[in-house]
């Protein structure tokens, strides 16, 4: 038994096809990124190390803190907005309501399609010429809050947000949902006799109970909207204007239809510094004790 | 459980509010889709009047020509045989590195590991364009090797976390039998560590089947030729081509969206487990 367990050449060579694929196709793109964003190269020609010029071409780019502006709008949103939601949801469906099962493959059905049918889905719902949007208003007789969801600049953005919201929603209250289910009963009970109210049940036993669980779902939210690409990109392309612009959408116009690999490294190299960051930074943030039960 | 007696008319507010809470959202997850399948079997006049109506006769050459002359047959074939092999060969390599990784007294098998989880931190869209690079220089663009290779190295972080995870707690005893018993490694990974993490494959399986049928950016990117195109960039491409021929399109989004849904109804406690699995654990 010793022998087998000491046998490090098998080790190896079991590990060798991951650690070969992972280095060449992951690791060593990572390190090249951060040296193409001192470059600017253009795809042809020869590469030059200009230091942090791209960065400064960058920085005084309005269409990057458009990006960086709309990347945090999705974080706020995601953490403000889908998570709270979906607690909610999470707290109302686990509460011996009938068809736990329906609504649950109701609210998580959005999550097993791909992106790009959400965005395809919601670009014919917010179609201006027979969309289902403009057709439910137009039956409760709002006509006047009918916009050009996404064609109109000050609007697009929130329709985004919308669909990722719809997108969303689901995912993260299944996440919350485990958690919720795994509180006992008697707990809930047993303060209900003792006359807590039902916001004192859930601000005081509830949410401490999951808070690991919660921590995830933020978690989660943010390294999604950093890394958020697909919906945009399918629904507007980052228009009208580049009044929708992620930095992901804007790296990969800068990149695959200008060329611009040094300046679309450097993009590249502000998501993985942001993405990096804010994961290990909500990480010391939301630290809390686990309640052991 | 013990029913309380009295129940005052707030308590049933709250439990009605909270009935028509739920049905709203799920009318609001349901209903486009379903809105959409109604679309795809009216004529394009038809889609332009009155966006409730259902159509005066059934199209459905709409999903014939959606399949034949929008290609969706091959961004079908594609994905499929896309979705079979990545998720196939994720499986077996994952499944050796975390063998390597778990039950074996190498030293540096927990950096080894840290170095595999720092994967799951990395964006996709920060390596773009050095991969972009790679696959030129190695001629592979355009080619559905680039994909394979792509999709199973990305999928390998999330793979390896979850299957070392659940072969940590096979115990030792079994090994130790096996190797009386006279097993080799190779048999050893076969014959017990395999078996005995069939669970746990299985959630893998589903994620990174999914990951494939849904991913967008990099087929986008790797796959510039037509009769390479995967679903979602056959799709997102199909809204080009057929601008204006709504019902056709819609057609092609409702082809695409069947088996997810489909597999869903069937499996929905594993699916939403697998989706889910690198979250919670």
């Amino acid at each position: 038994m010793k022998k087998i367990r000491k046998n490090w050449k098998a080790s190896l060579g079991f590990l060798l096809p991951a650690l070969l694929l992972y280095t060449v196709f992951l690791f060593i793109p990572v390190c090249l990124s951060i040296g193409y964003a001192f470059t600017d190269w253009n795809g042809f020609g020869t590469m030059r190390f200009v230091g942090f010029d791209e960065f400064r071409k960058l920085f005084q780019d309005e269409n990057f803190y458009i990006a960086i502006g709309n990347n945090v709008s999705l974080l706020l949103s995601s953490v403000f907005l889908i998570c709270p939601i979906a607690l909610i949801l999470a707290v109302i469906i686990s509460s011996e309501i009938k068809g736990y099962r329906f609504f649950r493959f109701a609210l998580f059905l959005p999550q097993v399609l791909s992106t790009v049918v959400v965005s395809l889905i919601w670009s014919f719902v917010f179609n201006p010429q027979f969309g289902l949007l403009d057709a439910i208003l137009r039956a409760a007789g709002l006509e006047r809050f009918i916009h050009l969801w996404l064609a109109d600049r000050n609007i697009a953005f929130r329709s985004v947000l919308v669909v990722n919201a719809w997108y969303y929603t689901g995912y993260t209250m299944v996440i919350l949902l485990s958690a919720v289910n795994n509180i006992p009963r008697e707990i809930l009970e047993a303060a209900g006799i003792d006359g807590a109210s039902w916001g004192q049940r859930i601000t005081k036993i509830t949410l401490p109970l999951i808070w690991e669980n919660i921590k995830v779902a933020v978690l989660l939210g943010i390294a999604g909207s950093m890394k958020a690409f697909d919906l945009v990109y399918v629904l507007t392309k980052g228009g009208p204007g580049h009044s929708t612009e992620l930095l992901a959408t804007y790296l990969y116009k800068q990149s695959f239809s200008s060329y611009n690999y040094g300046y679309g490294s450097a993009i590249s190299l502000v998501i993985l510094v942001l993405g990096l960051s804010l994961s290990l930074l909500m990480q010391k943030v939301m630290k809390k004790e686990v309640i052991e039960y | 459980m013990k029913r309380r007696t009295a129940k005052s008319g707030w308590y049933y507010a709250g439990r009605c509010s909270a009935c028509l809470v739920m049905i709203l959202c799920a009318v609001s997850t349901i209903y486009p889709i379903v809105w959409l399948g109604i679309t795809s079997i009216k004529r394009n006049s038809e889609v332009y009047v009155n966006p409730w109506a259902l159509p005066a006769a059934p199209q459905f050459e709409n999903f014939l020509i959606a399949w034949t002359d929008g290609n969706m047959s091959v961004f079908f074939r594609n994905s499929v045989f896309l979705g079979v092999v990545c998720t196939g060969l994720s499986l077996l390599i994952s499944c050796m590195s975390a063998y390597g990784i778990t039950r074996f007294d190498l030293k540096p098998a927990k950096w080894i590991e840290i170095y595999f989880l720092f994967g799951i931190l990395v964006p996709i869209h920060s390596v773009l364009i050095p991969l972009f690079m790679i696959m030129m220089k190695c001629r592979l663009l355009n080619t559905m090797v680039a994909l394979v290779v792509i999709y199973i190295t990305f999928m390998l972080p999330t793979s390896i976390f979850l299957l070392s995870a659940g072969m940590r707690s096979i115990p030792n005893e079994l090994e130790e039998a096996a190797v009386i018993d006279g097993c080799t490694t190779v048999k050893m990974f076969f014959h017990v560590i395999v078996p005995l993490s069939t669970p746990t494959l299985f959630t893998v399986a589903t994620l990174n089947f999914l990951f494939v049928w849904n991913e967008y950016i990099f087929a986008l990117i790797f796959t510039g030729n037509k009769r390479l195109r995967t679903l979602p960039v056959g799709l997102a491409s199909f809204a080009g081509v057929y601008g204006s021929d709504y019902a056709t399109m819609a057609a092609g989004v409702i082809i695409a969206i069947i088996p997810s849904i489909a597999v869903f109804t069937i499996l929905q406690d594993k699916v939403i487990k697998g989706v889910t699995a690198g979250a919670i654990k």
